[in-house]
């Protein structure tokens, strides 16, 4: 197998390779741990690797398989993890120069659960800077650099999960975990060509990761599939005694196949988006006629922007108050980042109340759309990746997205993001699937039924990163 | 809000609104009480936009018809520790 096709295997692939033996979890974690530094300051897509404790679980995953010890699909498997995430003994900066000598004593419960699967972690990816939560309006939001889309050099990976994005793109790693509060895992996962997956609010544990937005941070995978996002959420889903968010709730894995799905298209959600963005949504809707029923609804009419502002900015502000007020958030590498804390602070509380308040009602309208239909399709983003050299308000006038990301993620439900083809300069677009409250396996389902008739996922950006 | 969310690869670009004396008396408060942060007058006057950003995109609330019994979604549970 050339190293090409080692690089951006699928997690099924690898696991059947370190079954048969024609590859160890330790050659695998060496391997990608060589693409990480040849390939990662390329992309600026990694903050930390973790060499000794990569090569240790690795040799003790391999040692388990030798003597019949089998955890599951990700025994044996490196990832990268955001460095929002603890992992025990290691920087992890929140992507924000205050934070550069930042450590945990103890693992996130995420990084747990995937060790737990005999999964290997071998890096920590670079991330906009405190998720992007004090604001950004340009690529170069970390202090690690702007983090750059495999597919072009001169275009951002997307934010803020995006080393996870990048690197999974760019066959660093077969998966990372990424978080979102609004966006940063489709934003990834759109610009970078790779699947990513937003579960439901509660139900992976945030334990360990830092905190931006306590009601909407959500933890998920960027992965090479549909399919390989599924089998990640089934080690990571789960209660978890130290978040008092996380919720027991059974994730049925991969879901029962189905003859038909019941799909709606968001009226106007592909309005405002560039042309090959459209194209390319219009040619998935084809594609899923052969496998679905597609009716057209529309998004509940709520002052998204309004809510998800206020609760940015109070939860957010409250979160980082701490570097507000000393001064610190000045080290930030964003100048709108620098400043963006400080109205945070003189947020009406009933402002913050009221947008509260506003999420059971959007719930109960999005629940009403989802009792006539499996999940919702749209554009992932209007746009392509913008340059890294131009603020993002001067990319691409004229374009703009909807609200769908940000009332989901107010809902708190789950999202895949898929590639759906190429645009402009070479670079990915994507197509979304919404779905339930707790119902990933649907939406993955569904995204898995159009990977398979289609090969998007399966391009990758070669020979730059063979 | 202004420079509030967490990842717009491509936001809408918004007029920078001329703030209002609240707005402007909100950015000087805090120019004066946090010493530690030295806000010059050009970061204040910036931080005054943004606070008038913040308010008029926060006005959408004042439309919306919310009853009296409408619960925020995240209610205090005196209980939760001991389950």
């Amino acid at each position: 197998m050339s190293d090409a096709a080692l690089a951006f295997a699928s997690i099924d692939d690898l696991g059947r390779r370190l079954r048969r033996r024609t590859v160890s979890s330790a050659e695998l974690a060496a391997f990608y741990l060589k693409r990480l530094e040849r390939f990662g300051p390329r992309l600026n897509s990694v903050v930390t690797l973790l060499h000794e404790r990569a090569m240790a679980e690795a040799r003790q995953a391999d040692a388990e398989l030798a003597r019949g010890r089998d955890r599951g699909p990700l025994h044996g498997i490196p990832y990268g993890v955001k460095d929002l995430v603890a992992v025990r003994g290691a920087p992890t900066t929140w992507g924000a120069q205050p934070y550069r000598g930042q450590s945990f004593p103890y693992d996130a419960t995420v990084v747990k659960r995937l060790r737990a699967a005999g999964a290997v972690v071998i890096a920590k990816l670079a991330m906009i800077e405190l998720a992007g939560g004090m604001g950004y309006n340009q690529a170069d939001a970390s202090f690690t650099g702007p983090c750059k889309t495999p597919w072009n050099l001169k275009f951002w990976s997307g934010g803020s999960s995006s080393g996870s994005g990048s690197s999974v793109s760019a066959g660093l790693v077969p998966f990372a975990i990424g978080s979102e509060t609004d966006g940063s895992i489709m934003s990834p996962a759109n610009n970078c060509g790779v699947s990513g997956l937003r579960p439901t609010y509660g139900r992976v544990s945030r334990h360990g990761a830092m905190a931006l937005c306590w009601t909407l941070d959500k933890l998920g995978p960027l992965c090479r599939s549909a399919r390989d996002a599924g089998l990640v959420l089934s080690a990571i889903a789960g209660r978890d005694a130290d978040d008092s968010t996380s919720v027991r709730r059974p994730f049925d894995f991969p879901a029962p196949a189905r003859a038909r799905w019941r799909l709606a298209t968001v009226k106007g959600a592909a309005d405002k988006t560039q042309p090959a963005v459209k194209k390319n949504y219009m040619a998935a809707l084809s594609a899923l006629r052969e496998i679905a029923s597609i009716e057209e609804v529309s998004l509940p009419e709520f002052p998204y922007d309004a809510m998800v502002g206020s609760i940015i900015a109070a939860e957010g502000g409250a979160a980082f108050r701490e570097i507000i007020q000393d001064g610190r958030i000045g080290q930030l590498a964003d100048p709108d980042g620098r400043r963006g804390g400080y109205s945070y602070l003189v947020t009406y509380a009933v402002d913050y109340v009221d947008a509260m308040r506003e999420r059971r009602p959007l719930r109960q309208a999005l629940n009403a759309i989802f009792a006539k239909v499996d999940a919702l399709v749209a554009p992932t983003y209007s746009t392509v990746a913008p340059p890294i050299d131009i603020p993002f308000d001067k990319a691409y006038p004229g374009f703009s997205d909807g609200p769908l990301i940000s009332a989901c993620n107010l809902a708190g439900i789950p999202a895949v993001s898929v590639p759906s083809g190429f645009g402009a300069s070479g670079l990915p677009t994507g197509v979304m699937f919404v779905g339930r409250a707790f119902g990933e396996a649907e939406i993955i389902g569904v995204a898995d039924a159009f990977q398979s008739r289609t090969d998007w996922h399966r391009r990758h950006p070669l020979p730059a990163f063979a | 809000m202004a420079g509030s969310r967490a990842a717009p690869p491509v936001p809408t670009p918004k007029p920078t609104p001329a703030p209002s004396a609240l707005a402007n008396g909100l950015a000087r408060s805090l120019q004066r009480e946090l010493k530690a942060a030295h806000l010059s007058d050009e970061l204040t006057a910036k931080i005054a936009g943004d606070i008038q950003s913040n308010f008029d995109i926060a006005k959408a609330f004042r439309k919306v018809r919310l009853r009296n019994a409408d619960e925020p979604d995240t209610v205090f549970f005196a209980g939760r520790d001991e389950q």
